[in-house]
């Protein structure tokens, strides 16, 4: 039982990621790209992570895990927010893509 | 100092987790690097202006995960489907904290819930600016701008102190 849920978890985790690197390769520009390669890419590994844990289920491994969840969710924003914000200080984003761009006119 | 203390045992006990062990060399051994971190990368000053409520904490944490999983999905069938990308925008949100400390907290979140990205931020006026993904007409945007209200109403609610509440207008939250 507990291995079926493991392997849904790491499957399902597979195909999220497998979405990011879609959406990368799909989206516009830069900071279209930045929203693949945070929010599927996290969840992603956040349910690989799960599907390990549930496979394994002793305390060490667990611990591993959350650290490795808790520095994805912390470090993902940051990074996406620095290439964001180089990408649009340096006019990498592809600014007709835009319907407002509140940042332009302010 | 005691802060020091607290942030010490902290990195310790993530050192222990790393080793995946508790045994005395893992210890002693925890405890050194964690000096040492602590004083080869002093904290910046800075002022620890945080009150923090347990259950609009739980509240904060349940629903972020749920944006977060509702954001990928989002995400993930933009990136899937057959037609273009919508067209998207950036739009500037008014924060109503002036703390840096629950500004971080709050860019950092938004940037994983639904449709939004931080791009850029002026701390001294506490604005940000996020890239909406999906920002093809007026209302999209101003869903943009609704969300990330309740984002930081629900941040403040969890961390915010008593006076910075009611300096913005919920002082029913700061009982």
């Amino acid at each position: 039982m507990i291995d079926v849920v493991a392997a849904v978890l790491l499957v399902t985790g597979s195909l999220m990621s497998l979405t990011a690197a879609i959406g990368l390769v799909r989206f516009p520009d830069v900071l279209t790209r930045m929203h693949a390669a945070t929010k599927p890419q996290t969840v992603g590994l956040l349910l690989i992570l799960a599907g390990i844990a549930a496979h394994f289920h002793t305390l060490p491994v667990i611990a591993m895990v959350s650290l490795v969840a808790v520095f994805q969710l912390v470090t993902a924003p940051v990074a996406a927010h620095m290439v964001a914000r180089n990408a649009y200080r340096a006019g990498m984003h592809d600014s007709r893509q835009l319907t407002v761009d509140e940042l332009a006119d302010g | 100092m005691t802060a020091r203390l607290l942030f010490t045992g902290g990195l310790t006990v993530l050192w222990l987790m790393l080793w995946g062990s508790v045994t005395p060399l893992a210890v002693v051994g925890g405890v050194l690097v964690a000096t040492l971190a602590m004083v080869a990368f002093p904290f910046p000053t800075m002022t620890w202006d945080v009150t923090f409520r347990p259950w609009p904490f739980v509240v904060l944490t349940a629903r972020f995960f749920a944006d977060v999983l509702r954001a990928s999905v989002q995400v993930a069938w933009l990136a899937v489907r057959p037609a273009r990308p919508p067209r998207s925008a950036i739009v500037e949100v008014q924060l109503q904290t002036r703390s840096e400390l629950v500004m971080t907290q709050i860019a950092e979140m938004i940037s994983l819930v639904p449709g939004s990205l931080l791009v850029e931020t002026d701390p001294d006026t506490g604005r940000l600016w996020l890239h909406v993904l999906d920002g093809h007409d007026e209302e999209a945007v101003a869903h943009a701008h609704r969300m990330a209200a309740e984002q930081e109403r629900r941040v403040l609610r969890a961390f915010a102190t008593d006076a910075d509440l009611a300096e913005n207008g919920h002082p029913e939250e700061a009982a």
